[in-house]
């Protein structure tokens, strides 16, 4: 089976039965306080969180603040995807973290072929709207 | 008007003169609460902590879906800058209309990119002035 397959079959698979294929082509795993995302790089990888948490956090200065603190289920790196740009955000692992890890092309075949997955993206862009609304407010 | 995209079928036209508001900060979403920007242009408006901050939509916008999907009530005010005609969807509308068609799933995702990377910006500048 190629990439492709995979890409299509974890597509269309719930979140709670995701092959242990898929996960052993695209698993990976972060040990605690090590950096997933770092800010202004051009990496293209995009992440699902499987377990775990993650701390996406911005440099101010000479320190970084906290923005978010996102979960499984959870899609990371996919601002840089759909809006053109470098990294806005330094993503570090709080705990261990396993994920999945995408390139910029089989995201884009996940995104154009399953509904689910771009339901699952609104669902969480807009949760982190409203975390930072409210928390500007 | 006759080259409009087959996917708008699933929702309904709304043509707005400039300066039409469409939604205030605190309002309940509507039935048909998610829009789409065919011509023209619309304002969003967040104001936070007293002070407003933009956002410009132009065509292939979508707009509105936040609160729906976070299960909130409106988090920004929404007028138009022009005269402008949109379309607008209930959820299962625009679900529908998103399944059928890339292009609006992939315009719908990158406005809500937009919007947080504005507001994590403002934040960033509220933390550097010391204000969290």
């Amino acid at each position: 089976m190629d990439a492709y397959d995979d890409i299509m079959k974890l597509a269309f698979q719930a979140e709670e039965a995701i092959d242990a294929s898929v996960v052993e082509k695209f698993g990976k795993r972060f040990r605690d306080k090590q950096v997933i995302i770092r800010e202004g790089d051009i990496q293209q990888k995009i992440f699902w969180v499987l377990e775990g948490e993650v701390y996406v956090t911005q440099r101010m200065g000479d320190r970084y603040k906290v923005l978010a603190t996102l979960g499984k289920g959870e899609i990371i790196g996919e601002m840089s995807f759909f809006d053109k740009s470098v990294r806005s955000a330094t993503v570090i692992a709080k705990g261990d973290v396993h994920v999945l890890e995408f390139s910029r092309e089989n995201f884009a075949d996940i995104y154009a072929a399953s509904p689910q997955w771009t339901r699952r993206l609104l669902v969480s862009l807009s949760k982190r709207i409203r975390g930072m609304v409210e928390k500007l407010s | 008007m006759d080259t409009l995209p087959r996917w708008l079928q699933y929702g309904d036209q709304v043509s707005l003169p400039s300066r039409a508001d469409l939604y205030a900060t605190g309002d309940a979403p509507g039935d048909r609460p998610i829009f789409y920007v065919v011509a023209g242009m619309v304002r969003l408006e967040f104001t936070l902590s007293g002070s407003r901050v933009p956002l410009y939509l132009v065509p292939d916008s979508v707009f509105g879906l936040v609160e729906v999907l976070a299960e909130c009530s409106r988090l920004c005010r929404v007028l138009t800058t022009e005269r402008t005609i949109l379309y607008r969807w209930d959820l299962e509308g625009f679900l529908t209309a998103a399944g059928v068609s890339w292009e609006l799933a992939l315009n719908a995702t990158t406005c809500l990119t937009r919007e947080l990377r504005i507001l994590n910006a403002e934040f960033a500048d509220r933390v550097a002035a010391g204000a969290h």
